[in-house]
C-alpha cells in the first residue's frame, strides 16, 4: 500500500517544479523592468506625466481647439503672438526644422502636430493666425481664444506672460516665456524644452522620449 | 564652395562696402563697417520684421547710432531681448553706442533692429534700404535684401 503514496508524492513534486517555472516564465512576461530615463538630454523630462484639464480654444479655422485636440499625436506648443520680431519667429523657424527632420522619419511624424498658442487675442486674429502659422508649415496650427480660456492652459503649463503698457502708437510687445513643451497623445505635459532651442537637439530627445515611454507601456 | 555661400559672400562684401561711413579712419579704412546683415523674410501678414547685423567701430572715440530710418517702414526701432521673471521682454533702446573699436553684434535674443509696419508686404530678395544717424552728425545707408531662412 506504500507504492501509491510514494507515486503520489512524486507526481506533487513534479507539479510543484511545472508551477513554479510556469509561474516564473509568466511573471517575467507581466512585470517588464522598467526602461531608464534617456540620459543626456536637453529637455527638461517631468518626473511624472502631468494631465492637463480641459480648455476651450479656437483654431485657425475658427473650429475649437481644446483638451481633446491634443490626443493621438504628440503636440509641440509654443505660446507666442504674431507681433513678436525676434523669439517667435526662431522658435517657429526651430519647429519646422523639428518637423522637416521627423519627416524624414514618417513613422515619427505622422503622429505629430506644431501648435502656435497666441497670448494677445486682441490682435492676432485667427485668420492672421492662420498666415503666421502656415507660413512655416502648412501642417502648422495657429490658436487663440478668450484670455481666461489662454490663462486656463498657460497656467496648467506653467507659462507666463504679460502685455506691456501701449505706447503713443498703440503698439505693445507681450513678454513670453520661450519654452516649447511636449504634450503626449493622451494629453499629458511630458517635456519642457528651453531656450537657446536647438532643432537637433529636440528631435533627439523627443524620439528618445518617444521610445522610452513605448518601451514602458 | 556652393553658389549660395558665393552669393552671399559677394553680396556681403557688397553691403560692407555699402554700409561703411565715407569718413575713413587715418588708416583709410570706414569708422563704421557693417556686417553680416541679415533681414529675414517674415510671414506674408507680419506687421514687424528685424534685422540682425555686426556693427564695427574702428575709430578710438565711441559712436552713438542715434535713430535708424526707412523709407519702407511706419518706424524703425531698436530693441534689447531681456529675461526678465522668466519671461523675454523687449525693450526699446534709444540709442545705441559702439565703443572704440569694438564690435557689437546684433542677433536673436539680443539686440536688433526693428522694423515696424511695412508699407508693403516684403518677401525674400526684395531690397530693404536703412539710414544710421550717429550722434556725431555722421550718417550711413545699408542697402541690403530679404532672405528666406528656410
Amino acid at each position: 500500500m506504500t507504492q501509491p503514496k510514494k507515486t503520489n508524492n512524486l507526481i506533487l513534486i513534479a507539479v510543484a517544479i511545472v508551477s513554479i517555472a510556469v509561474g516564473v516564465l509568466v511573471s517575467q512576461k507581466l512585470i517588464k523592468t522598467p526602461v531608464p530615463i534617456p540620459e543626456n538630454l536637453s529637455a527638461t523630462l517631468l518626473d511624472k506625466a502631468k494631465p492637463l484639464h480641459n480648455f476651450e480654444l479656437i483654431d485657425h479655422n475658427n473650429k475649437p481647439f481644446n483638451l481633446n485636440s491634443l490626443k493621438g499625436n504628440w503636440s509641440f506648443l509654443f505660446f507666442g503672438y504674431t507681433h513678436c520680431p525676434d523669439v517667435c519667429p526662431l522658435a517657429m523657424q526651430v519647429m519646422r526644422k523639428v518637423w522637416q527632420a521627423a519627416e524624414l522619419k514618417t513613422a515619427i511624424a505622422s503622429d505629430m502636430q506644431m501648435i502656435f498658442i497666441s497670448v494677445d487675442p486682441n490682435r492676432d486674429t485667427p485668420t492672421l493666425l492662420k498666415s503666421y502659422a502656415q507660413y512655416y508649415n502648412p501642417a502648422f496650427i495657429g490658436v487663440t481664444g478668450k484670455a481666461n480660456e489662454i490663462d486656463n492652459i498657460t497656467k496648467q503649463i506653467g507659462i507666463l506672460y504679460s502685455l506691456d503698457k501701449a505706447d503713443k502708437n498703440g503698439d505693445y510687445a507681450v513678454g513670453h516665456s520661450g519654452q516649447i513643451i511636449l504634450i503626449d497623445p493622451q494629453g499629458n505635459m511630458r517635456a519642457v524644452f528651453s531656450p537657446p532651442l536647438n532643432p537637433k537637439s529636440i528631435t533627439r530627445d523627443f524620439i528618445a522620449i518617444k521610445k522610452w515611454l513605448e518601451d514602458n507601456r | 564652395m556652393n553658389k549660395t555661400f558665393l552669393i552671399k559672400s559677394l553680396f556681403g562684401t557688397l553691403l560692407f562696402l555699402a554700409g561703411s561711413f565715407n569718413q575713413a579712419t587715418a588708416h583709410g579704412q570706414a569708422a563704421v563697417t557693417f556686417s553680416d546683415i541679415i533681414v529675414p523674410e517674415a510671414p506674408p501678414t507680419a506687421v514687424v520684421m528685424v534685422a540682425y547685423m555686426q556693427i564695427k567701430n574702428n575709430t578710438d572715440q565711441d559712436k552713438t547710432i542715434s535713430q535708424i530710418s526707412s523709407t519702407q517702414f511706419k518706424r524703425v526701432e531698436i530693441h534689447k531681448m531681456n529675461m526678465a521673471n522668466g519671461m523675454m521682454k523687449m525693450k526699446k533702446l534709444d540709442t545705441l553706442t559702439i565703443k572704440a573699436q569694438q564690435t557689437i553684434v546684433l542677433e536673436s535674443g539680443g539686440i536688433h533692429v526693428m522694423l515696424i509696419k511695412p508699407l508693403k508686404p516684403l518677401k525674400h530678395n526684395d531690397p530693404v534700404t536703412l539710414t544710421f544717424k550717429f550722434a556725431s552728425g555722421e550718417s550711413t545707408m545699408l542697402n541690403t535684401r530679404v532672405q528666406r531662412t528656410h
